[in-house]
């Protein structure tokens, strides 16, 4: 009798217990069908507001476009688009701190994403540190990139390159420029850039390269040639220098740099071909032109030395026999010295393209 | 046989215990569901009610119509589901052993959708707890599982939901514990895990393990820096009580109002909101987004001032109005905003490093949680288990403490007991412990007097020859008790000239009084207070006395006991 009491009250509870597990199970489902509805309907509405926001963001007003990408990342947490842009609002509208948060709490769920440490990236390259900065870049182009994104790796490197320099660090630069060569696409203007960026690392030799392949493909560019000019410039190839500047001046593009060229080529007293006569000549021209800088400059730092030291030289032109040999050795003396002159005096005015040719002589031969 | 008896009673407690965690399981998933639902109706009916990009019309007509409806609602078919709901939940638990009508789960979910979505100032966690425990109660009953259980079963319930509501599923056990059964070494803590860890199962199954909010970690970046985050304490501590003070007076004004305004007081708040949302939107709801942005460090200082303060205003008219809502959320708000602000002055003037503002919002949550919920553990926990951050929980710890002893010292109820005393039900409190007492006040209590009319002037209550032999006498308004006046009181009057007044004049402010169940230290105690004739009254009507407790009596039940 008990038993079946007992077993009555077992079989009651176990039906109970089937029940509610059946009515648990069904309300999860609805639950979650109700859930998920919700969801898309958010998701939605972040996307109309993230719509809004980016438009606004587009057309450069960050103060519209930071509302409306806030809300959409309330409705979208998770939306990594949503996110990089509300960064990019709130540096717009200068709020530097919650950007950077907003994308290292992005970079903390994605830590190797482009577009987040690019993002960084640039905050950082903008209002913070640049050995963070450079960090950032390093990871965004360390990653791997699939091949049709090459050219946005290309571009990244290209900013990381750029900002380095900005910072002066000509060397970290370089082995960036390096590297971005071998990415660079094959367009006359890619290459050009690369050899800028050559240019202004410090490496003329690969940047005279880079413009010699961009101004095969365009050899009428005037940029180009004045940029190539530039490069044999600073290489110390005034021939070759003088070469791409008078092309780019037929061109009609304005630069200084020809007149201190030509003036290179044809007032060095060293180089080749040329008569005792006329070396001869070049080095009185230079030392005469020194002396007149003296002369303008009287409060120049070692003035007096500077001028005993022209007297003396010029005594020791002077004191040779008259068709005497040619004045051989006292040439890289005389260029030596009127190099010095027009550097210490151009602390105190501004050259004039004759001095910048006298002191690019000077260091032209300083090697030899 | 006896054996054999012993073996079967052995086996019948493990089954029904088996039964029980069965039962937890089940309440556990039902009761996260529920606050999953809950969470996503506010959502989809604050789009449905706003749009995206309401007009100023929509905002102020919104609140005020939808306050006019539940008003409606909360007064003729839904009573007793105003506010939180965490106090109701403790009365059910305390008072009627977890017996909650059906109606009552039912009429939160609507009111409760109603009312946030509709614009007010209120949070979801609460309405959550009472939902999952009128859920556990539903189950119970349909179980005809005895009091014991069902008293069981509601908190199991109600960690279940918040576990889901706020993702917090340690921070749901203790706050069962801490809050709704008052006891942190309850046996129930292992019912509660297993409710809440079930709850939160199914909760991210659907929703995803999300924390609530996403913050930065944060560090204590120098030793000095527990200094501020002191004075975020004591600043904690100070907004606590003047929320919770401005929360109890207003309520008090609207309970004054006559009992035929009720219906309309919803919707008073409603045009408040109404006007408050237009000028500062930011107010509106649960407000989740701004606590986010601040412990991100998306506000300026004075923004954060501003939304702390309209905070505590909107929250305040909200729920003085009778609307159905909590208060957890307003709490982290209030405390987001605060430590906010704090933040950014410590962080621009300190001469020593300091976290972000973020970080001292982190704390302020805990530190406005701890002084107004009063349950520090749960606030340590529950940011923890919210931001997913270890980093912070010392100088989390520092500021809820300072907080919490600030708003004790100064308000010695917790708001939720005092929110329960305003309607007139008294929770056991410690001094009451459950079946340890050799006898109570039931037992030597003689049956109540007739209660004096508060009308009556101090010459007639003196002209009654049957008073004459009492010590005090029970002064009433019909079957409410007002206050006790003592014959030395009434004596004193008539002194002064007072004796045509009514003794009304004499009647003080919360008379002492005893409850049933309290033990005999309190009695005696309480007796020696009260001038002589001590007022025992019902848990669940504060004012209505069953029977009352005077020296002579006292003394005669002790020495009839025996020693």
């Amino acid at each position: 009798m008990e038993a079946a009491q007992e077993l009555k009250v077992v079989t009651r509870e176990l039906r109970a217990i089937v029940l509610l597990t059946g009515v648990a199970v069904a309300a999860f489902f609805l639950t979650q069908t109700v859930a998920r509805a919700n969801h898309q309907r958010r998701q939605a509405d972040a996307g109309m507001w993230y719509e809004r926001g980016h438009r606004f963001l587009v057309a450069g007003d960050a103060g519209q476009a930071v509302p409306a990408l806030r809300r959409a990342v309330a409705l979208n947490p998770d939306g990594l688009r949503y996110r990089l842009d509300l960064a990019a609002g709130l540096i717009g509208t200068g709020a530097y701190g919650e950007a950077r948060r907003l994308l290292l709490d992005v970079r903390q769920a994605s830590p190797q994403d482009v577009g987040v440490n690019l993002a960084l990236a640039r905050l950082e390259a903008a209002h913070g540190d640049s050995a963070t900065a450079a960090g950032y870049y390093q990871v965004a182009l360390n990653q791997m990139w699939r091949p049709q994104d090459v050219g946005t790796r290309y571009q990244v490197r290209s900013e990381l390159a750029h900002f380095l320099l900005s910072r002066g660090q000509r060397s970290r630069s370089l082995s960036e420029v390096i590297l971005l060569a071998a990415d660079a696409p094959d367009r006359p203007e890619a290459r050009a850039d690369v050899g800028r960026l050559f240019l202004d690392a410090g490496d003329p030799a690969r940047a005279l390269a880079s413009f010699d392949e961009a101004g095969a493909a365009t050899p009428s560019d005037p940029a180009i040639r004045l940029a190539a000019g530039q490069a044999a410039f600073a290489l110390g190839d005034y021939q070759r220098a003088h070469r791409y500047l008078r092309g780019a001046t037929a061109l009609s593009v304005a630069t200084d740099l020809d007149a201190v060229v030509e003036l290179v080529l044809s007032t060095d007293p060293l180089v080749p071909r040329l008569s005792s006569v006329e070396r001869e000549r070049r080095l009185r021209a230079g030392l005469q032109r020194a002396r007149q800088r003296l002369a303008d400059c009287p409060t120049v730092a070692d003035g007096a030395t500077l001028r005993d030291d022209l007297d003396r030289f010029e005594s020791a032109i002077a004191s040779r026999a008259r068709n005497a040999p040619p004045i051989g050795d006292l040439l890289d003396d005389g260029v030596e010295l009127a190099g010095r002159v027009e550097a210490a005096a151009g602390s105190c005015t501004p050259p004039g393209a004759l001095d910048r040719a006298l002191v690019l002589i000077a260091k032209r031969h300083e090697a030899r | 046989m006896k054996l054999q008896r012993t073996t079967t009673l052995r086996q019948l407690w493990l089954r029904e215990h088996q039964l029980f965690l069965v039962l937890t399981i089940v309440v556990g998933v039902l009761a996260g569901l529920s606050a999953v639902l809950f969470s996503v109706a506010i959502d989809w009916v604050t789009r449905l009610f706003f749009g995206l990009d309401p007009t100023y019309l929509r905002l102020f007509l919104i609140p005020t119509l939808v306050s006019l409806g539940t008003g409606v609602l909360l007064v003729t078919v839904f009573p007793g589901v105003r506010g939180s709901g965490v106090p109701q939940t403790k009365a059910a638990v305390h008072l009627h052993d977890g017996e909650i009508p059906a109606r009552v789960p039912i009429g939160k979910f609507i009111t409760g959708v109603l009312c946030i979505a509709s614009g007010h100032s209120m949070g979801r966690e609460g309405p959550s707890v009472q939902i999952g425990a009128g859920i556990a109660s539903a189950v119970g009953r349909w179980l005809r599982l005895p009091p014991d259980r069902m008293r069981d079963l509601v908190p199991v319930g109600a960690a279940g939901a918040l576990a889901a509501a706020f993702n917090t599923p340690v921070a749901a056990v203790l706050f069962a514990l801490e809050e709704i059964i008052g006891d942190l070494n309850a046996p129930l803590i292992g019912s509660t895990v297993v409710a809440s860890v079930a709850s939160v199962v199914v909760e991210r199954s659907i929703l995803g393990n999300e924390p609530l909010f996403r913050v930065p970690t944060y560090h204590l970046e120098h030793p000095a820096e527990l200094a501020a985050y002191a004075v975020l304490g004591i600043a904690g501590g100070v907004l606590s009580l003047i929320f919770s003070q401005g929360l109890l007076r207003a309520r008090a004004l609207f309970m004054k109002l006559p009992a035929r305004t009720r219906m309309f007081q919803p919707a008073i708040g409603g045009v408040l909101i109404g006007l408050t949302i237009i000028a500062v939107p930011a107010v509106m709801g649960v407000g989740y987004d701004y606590v986010d942005r601040a412990l991100n460090g998306g506000l300026v200082i004075q923004t954060m001032v501003l939304l702390c303060a309209v905070k505590i205003v909107a929250t305040i008219v909200s729920y003085s109005t009778g609307n159905a809502g909590g208060i957890f959320a307003p709490s982290l708000y209030i405390g987001a905003m605060a430590g906010g602000a704090i933040g950014t002055v410590v962080h621009r003037f300190a001469p020593f490093p300091t976290a972000d503002p973020g970080a001292y919002a982190l704390v302020g949550m805990g530190a406005l949680f701890a002084g107004i919920i009063r349950a520090p553990m749960t606030s340590v926990f529950m940011i923890f288990e919210i931001t997913q951050d270890y980093q912070i929980l010392v100088p989390l710890m520092v500021a809820n403490l300072l907080s919490f002893m600030i708003a004790r010292r100064f308000q010695p109820d917790p708001v939720y007991h005092a929110l329960l005393k305003q309607d007139g039900v008294h929770l056991p409190g410690p001094e009451s412990p459950a079946g340890g007492a050799a006898w109570t006040a039931a037992d030597a209590m003689l049956p109540a007097p007739a209660l004096i009319d508060a009308s009556t002037t101090v010459q007639g209550v003196l002209g009654r020859p049957e008073l004459a032999s009492w010590p005090a006498v029970l002064v009433g308004s019909g079957h409410e008790l007002l206050g006790v006046v003592s014959s030395a009181q009434l004596a004193q009057a008539v002194v002064a000239g007072r004796a045509a007044e009514p003794i009304s004049v004499l009647v003080a402010d919360n008379p002492v009084h005893a409850h049933p169940d309290h033990p005999p230290d309190v009695v005696i105690e309480r007796v020696a207070e009260s001038g002589g004739v001590l007022p025992v009254v019902d848990r669940e009507h504060a004012r209505h006395v069953v029977g009352v407790v005077t020296l002579d009596g006292l003394a005669r039940f002790i020495a009839r006991r025996g020693p």
